[in-house]
């Protein structure tokens, strides 16, 4: 990637909260960049393609519906009111690069719960999002990216106590895409992730999910198909800083054809997140000969008082099932699309599923 | 003509031999009763007949109403008018039992030329078949066999039966695992099936069964080949004197 663009990037005035001077910044992200972590991450993915979608102009996303209890503005990065971004520049340097770069993000705020759903759609759209939910608010927010479109998101999330997050993101477009999604739990707050999507020229996909208070819960649910020579690299983090707190991630991923899916999944429990309970599965098929699956699980667990499970398998749909099926004058083909759907069903719940799961049997079809 | 007709049938499994020569006849309207100690090759006969992957025929004929199935693929024995109800019936979540049905019935219906069947009609006969087996019609919108119990996995079994009345029934110890009453019960269906225009070739361990679905004839299996054949009294005899009286 060298040093594509790091200045070239970069504008001139740079939001207070970096503490760091235009002068500084490119360094401190270039060493984020290079660092062996990021390294890690970025393995099956290369970072200067995310780095060039960030060459785009940011435009704010369009939502379908303004429900009552939620309330929006386009605000300058630099805002005091946003908070404090700093942190990131070690953990995910291109959402900050972003963030710099776009000088605007848009704030959604809710303060109470909201019934109707929140759906946005992004097409080219690709200004950074901050959405905060007050204490004891709840939404159901759905972000589509289902244009044919090279674009990049960024979604801040801030769930303060007691508040609920239900999340369905739909990406079916078939550009390249980068997605970036941080969220931070405060005490007894819930947060859903409906992932739903296809593989695309480019699909890169990163999730860090930090649990920051005891008692908040959160549950991950991923279904991607991948035709021909797509591609998905998902990379999620969820992160335990507090005691007694849950979180549950299935990721069922099909790669056909030659296309290549990634997942690498870490579940991180700091040294006082006694009582945590976290699980991961990862789940994955391949359709054909030439199709690529790295599923990468990791733990890293700093306390005793845990229960942990991490567990991913690549293989082929079922004999067993296929025979069963056969058994019942079902033939081969029509089984494989039968069992494919059904694999990829178990993972595309919440709000669109049926719309997901719709376009899975198209795929299949 | 029979309906159906093995001859001299060897198979093997991850090259072990295991039949070694059967033969056995069944013609429209009679029940058959394959017994015999484990490892006998029940079970092997079974998957044979149905056409199950690494169970490969090295020699012999199974015929179907007198054409030859034994090149064909499992789902082409299906629609020829071959069931398997399963001794182990997987599960397959994600699947509903409904869906799973009506895409069976739908193949079926395909393989015959014939339309597939009203949705609604189908659900309706569905339910009522479900309720005749004491399944409860929730379990219908399952994934197939999640969850069940192994009774109910076994009924399930015979509600596809008697759903897809096929030309053959295969049933692979259809009795293990179930309790006096679910027994009764599988029994009743299959009874229920059991017609004229059919036949049943029924494996099991024990005579039990046989005091609910009475055969017409008894074959005792011992390596891979029926070595005595008798009325329903010959069960009686077995559960008196064990299979070494025979073997």
């Amino acid at each position: 990637m060298g040093d594509l663009s790091l200045t070239a990037l970069l504008p001139s005035s740079l939001p207070s909260w970096l503490g760091l001077s235009a002068a500084e910044l490119p360094d401190a992200l270039q060493q984020s960049l290079d660092s062996k972590s990021h390294r890690e991450r970025w393995k099956y993915t290369k970072p200067g393609l995310v780095l060039e979608l960030l060459e785009t102009a940011g435009a704010a996303p369009q939502w379908r519906n303004l429900p009552d209890g939620v309330a929006t503005a386009v605000v300058a990065t630099d805002s005091a009111d946003v908070g404090d971004f700093a942190p990131h520049v070690a953990t995910a340097p291109e959402a900050i690069l972003n963030l710099c770069r776009q000088q605007q993000l848009l704030v959604i705020d809710v303060d109470q719960p909201v019934a109707e759903p929140m759906v946005i759609e992004y097409g080219e759209s690709s200004l950074p999002v901050l959405l905060r939910l007050s204490s004891n608010a709840e939404l159901t927010l759905v972000e589509l990216t289902n244009a044919d479109v090279d674009v990049h998101q960024s979604l801040w999330v801030e769930l303060q106590p007691g508040s609920h997050l239900n999340h369905t993101r739909q990406a079916f477009g078939g550009g390249s895409h980068w997605q970036h999604l941080y969220v931070h739990q405060a005490r007894d707050s819930h947060y859903t992730l409906h992932n739903h999507c296809a593989g695309a020229a480019l699909r890169r996909q990163d999730v860090h999910i930090v649990s920051a208070a005891e008692g908040s819960d959160t549950t991950i649910m991923s279904a991607a198909f991948l035709p021909e020579r797509t591609h998905l690299d998902l990379q999620l983090t969820m992160e335990h800083r507090a005691p007694r707190a849950t979180s549950r991630q299935r990721i069922h991923n099909i790669a056909a054809d030659r296309a290549k899916a990634t997942c690498n999944g870490r579940i991180h429990i700091h040294a006082n997140a006694a009582g945590v309970d976290a699980e991961l599965n990862n789940r994955n098929l391949t359709l054909g000969d030439s199709a690529v699956i790295n599923s990468k699980p990791e733990l890293e667990i700093y306390t005793d008082d845990v229960k942990c499970a991490h567990g991913a398998t690549v293989g082929q749909l079922d004999a067993d099932h296929l025979f069963y099926c056969a058994g019942r004058g079902i033939d081969a083909l029509h089984a494989r699309r039968l069992l494919s759907q059904a694999f990829l069903a178990t993972c595309a719940q919440g709000p669109r599923a049926e719309d997901s799961q719709s376009r899975f049997a198209e795929y299949l079809t | 003509m029979s309906l159906l007709s093995v001859s001299n049938l060897r198979a093997e499994v991850a090259g072990k031999a295991i039949l070694n020569g059967l033969n056995l006849e069944v013609q429209p309207g009679e029940v058959h009763a394959i017994m015999g100690p484990n490892g006998s090759g029940k079970s092997t006969l079974a998957n044979v007949l149905a056409g199950r992957p690494g169970y490969e025929v090295i020699d012999g004929d199974i015929r179907l109403d007198g054409s030859d199935i034994g090149e064909l693929e499992p789902h082409e024995r299906a629609h020829a008018g071959v069931f398997l109800a399963f001794q182990y019936p997987v599960e397959i979540p994600g699947v509903s039992n409904m869906e799973f049905l009506k895409a069976s019935a739908d193949s079926l219906a395909h393989a015959r030329g014939e339309d597939q069947p009203n949705a609604a009609a189908f659900i309706k006969q569905v339910r009522e078949l479900a309720a005749s087996l004491d399944l409860n019609p929730e379990f219908l919108k399952r994934g197939v066999n999640e969850g069940f119990s192994g009774g109910e996995k076994k009924r399930n079994e015979i509600l596809q039966l008697l759903l897809l009345n096929p030309r053959l029934a295969v049933l692979d110890e259809t009795d293990s695992g179930l309790d006096i009453d679910a027994l009764q019960v599988v029994a009743e269906g299959v009874n229920t099936y059991r017609g004229e225009e059919n036949g049943v070739v029924l494996i099991t361990h024990y005579q039990r069964l046989l005091d609910y679905i009475v055969p017409d004839y008894v074959h005792v299996l011992s390596e891979g080949r029926i070595v005595q054949s008798g009325d329903k009294n010959l069960a009686l005899k077995l559960e008196e004197k064990g299979y070494a009286w025979v073997t």
